[in-house]
């Protein structure tokens, strides 16, 4: 019988750890997975709200804090009438059935090669970071994170968690593990020409987040 | 990874061109001003880096370990979540393997992310050779494809281009897309690479990227870019696959949590990138977005060799530039000069590693040992070292010069020999004095003419070292 790489692969690297291997070793990868040891995590300070929009302001994101839901529209209307955009919108499905004024398309759908904005709900704001957190679904395609000119995030303030490794415990929690888990901190950018910042690469050159404060 | 188009000669150390390259030379002074000034502040405004080095040293060390167990879970998890994992031995397996994928999918356009293994397995030739459109999307990448060159940096693989050439570069390739100006405004040039490029993403029948991380916890591949063209990418082609070494895996998202904030700090000086993204899978059930197929390349390539022995210690890298970056000779020859895939420090012994240490030639000695690359490193590689341990096994495997052996040799019974050592030196200093009491210095020695070439050697003016701290000690 001819062996697959797969088992060529793996007796190489089986013949290089597993001499040195020790009795709990597989109990300790086991016990790895199950609960992970203490590691480093940054102090984050001060107020964790107040903290995320320092940290996201400094990201070139813009944030407009909204004291209820009702305000996401007026919001909205705001930015595409002072940015001039196109009136369409491709949304997470949520924020389709909202009561938008007849001017504005807003279609819960893929994104689009050419949409000029895209709204999207955050699961998760990262304080320490300064980052959105979208987990995919049906209602939430990702490429809505990505192909827009102005990308606008609803994220509620309930949402925001201190560090990075906060965000897993809701993750884990879902029903289905999302097929793509996009942390997104500013828009897009690169260095590639001469060391110049330039916004936006590929992705959208502006990010706004509407931060929802309501409980 | 021999033939390369920037270089007619199969890996070694060919640090001549990039010396004097006056634009390279301004390139890489700007890195300096920019990457690595942002990495000192990064660091310096962290308390926790240091603990954090800690942490991404042990995690990367408990799971090489252990990397067999790792590699199953994780593959069990990518299968469970409806992808596909594949395993390659060495190069020319990993690129059967894409081919492979790409002929069942009847793909004829592949979108490409940033893939320093993809470079490594040359992929792009394969592909192209089967007749298939592969373009570069990361925009560095992109530039480098379009002048048919290899990247001279892992992190910015550009750095050794000017906004001219790339001017000059698009003027004659944009004009096809409608623009037929010339520009040298980094920001219209960019717009054009966006423009090219956003066609060609939703085009694309397969998608490939690279992984900064896998997880096993999950079965997820990890993306990081700024630019956000690995995310397109994956998520608009039909298949999307992933190339990996078998070296990037970490046990759960607490460990990856570690391993993203030394990341960004080593490579960029930022806290975090633009796009950190964790995919898994193929597109769900009801998902309006994602590729139908999902498949991981595993590959091996001489990593699983490394293991065994001090260069384990190697497979812990990854991939920041942290270490070129504060490398004295790195910053002085650009990364061409390698004649390989990965440069500097981390490419000096990878290279020997993977490409053999006929292919590697002179690299391990491209090195002062001076030792900030390991003081930088996030994952504390003790990379002097290894490169010591290499000049020591090509020594032990003949691959030093018949002049070189010879010369050490004799270094060797006179620095045993210190009345030898005294007497030669002494002579010496004091010939060469005399020699060049007149001008002060020289412009050519006898058996340095490399070393006088680039500089004067001034003329000694006293006695030898040891015979000044002789007589110090004394008095």
């Amino acid at each position: 019988m001819t062996l697959s790489s797969r088992d060529i692969v793996l007796n190489r690297i089986r013949a290089a750890t597993s001499s040195a291997r020790q009795e709990g070793d597989l109990a300790a990868v086991h016990q790895r997975l199950a609960s992970s040891p203490p590691l480093t995590r940054p102090s984050v300070s001060g107020d964790l709200i107040e903290r995320f929009v320092q940290k996201a302001l400094a990201n070139a994101c813009t944030v407009d804090r909204l004291a209820s839901a009702a305000d996401i529209v007026p919001a909205i209307e705001r930015v595409i009438t002072e940015r001039g955009l196109v009136r369409r919108i491709g949304a997470s499905a949520q924020f389709a059935s909202l009561s938008w004024p007849s001017s504005l398309v807003v279609e819960n759908r893929a994104g689009l090669s050419d949409d000029a904005v895209c709204l999207t709900d955050a699961s998760a704001g990262i304080s320490e970071t300064g980052s959105l957190v979208f987990f995919s679904s049906s209602e939430r395609p990702a490429g809505l994170n990505f192909l827009p000119e102005t990308h606008i995030a609803v994220l509620h303030t309930r949402d925001i968690v201190r560090h990075i490794e906060d965000i897993w415990p809701k993750a884990r929690a879902l029903a289905v593990w999302p097929r793509a888990v996009n942390i997104v901190s500013g828009p897009s950018r690169t260095a590639d020409v001469a060391q110049i910042i330039v916004r936006p690469a590929h992705g959208p050159k502006s990010l706004h987040i509407l931060m929802l404060e309501e409980p | 990874m021999t033939a390369h188009p920037h270089s007619d000669h199969a890996g070694g150390f060919q640090p001549r061109a990039g010396l004097g390259d006056a634009n390279l030379q301004r390139s890489l002074a700007g890195l300096k001003g920019t990457f690595v000034a942002a990495r000192g502040r990064a660091v310096a405004a962290l308390p926790e880096f240091e603990s954090l080095r800690d942490d991404g040293k042990a995690i990367k060390d408990h799971t090489l370990a252990n990397l067999d167990l790792y590699l199953e879970l994780y593959e069990r998890r990518v299968i469970e979540q409806g992808g596909q994992v594949h395993w390659a031995r060495d190069a020319a397996e990993a690129c059967d393997i894409v081919r492979a994928i790409c002929r069942r999918a009847g793909a004829r356009l592949v979108t490409k992310g940033k893939s320093m293994v993809s470079e490594e397995i040359e992929l792009n030739a394969a592909l192209e050779a089967d007749g298939l459109e592969v373009i570069e999307t990361d925009a560095g990448e992109y530039i480098l494809q379009l002048n048919r060159e290899t990247p001279s940096h892992i992190v910015m693989p550009t750095v050794h281009k000017t906004t001219d050439q790339i001017a000059d570069l698009f003027q004659k390739h944009h004009a096809v897309h409608g623009f037929a100006e010339r520009t040298t405004d980094a920001a219209e040039l960019v717009g054009q690479i966006r423009t090219v490029l956003r066609q060609k993403y939703f085009k694309a029948d397969v998608g490939i990227t690279g992984a900064n991380f896998l997880v096993a916890e999950t079965g997820s591949n990890i993306i990081v870019t700024n630019e956000g063209n690995g995310d397109l990418t994956s998520t608009l082609a039909r298949v999307h696959i992933v190339t990996t070494g078998i070296e990037k895996i970490v046990p759960t998202l607490e460990d990856l949590s570690v391993m993203l904030r030394l990341l960004a700090r080593s490579a960029l000086g930022s806290e975090i990138t633009s796009y950190t993204t964790l995919n898994t899978g193929p597109k769900r059930p009801g998902d309006q977005d994602g590729p139908e197929e999902y498949h991981v390349v595993l590959i091996d390539n001489g990593r699983s060799n490394m293991l065994s022995g001090a260069f384990r210690e190697m497979l812990r890298c990854i991939r920041c530039g942290a270490c070129m970056n504060h490398c004295p000779v790195y910053m002085s020859v650009g990364g061409h000069a390698y004649g390989s895939v990965y440069p500097g420090p981390m490419g000096s012994v990878l290279t020997p590693m993977i490409s053999g240490h006929e292919a590697a030639g002179e690299l391990p000695h491209a090195c002062t040992l001076n030792g900030r690359c390991q003081s930088v490193c996030p994952v504390k590689i003790p990379l002097p070292d290894l490169l010591r341990r290499l000049r020591h096994e090509q020594w032990e495997r003949k691959l030093v010069s018949g002049t070189a052996r010879w010369g050490i040799k004799a270094w060797a019974v006179i620095a045993r020999r210190p009345w030898l050592y005294r007497l030669l030196t002494g002579a010496a200093i004091r010939g060469l004095g005399l020699a060049g009491r007149r001008k002060g210095s020289f412009r050519w020695l006898p058996l340095a003419a490399g070393w006088t070439e680039g500089r004067d050697m001034p003329a000694p003016q006293g006695q030898t070292f040891s015979a000044m701290w002789e007589k110090r000690e004394r008095s």
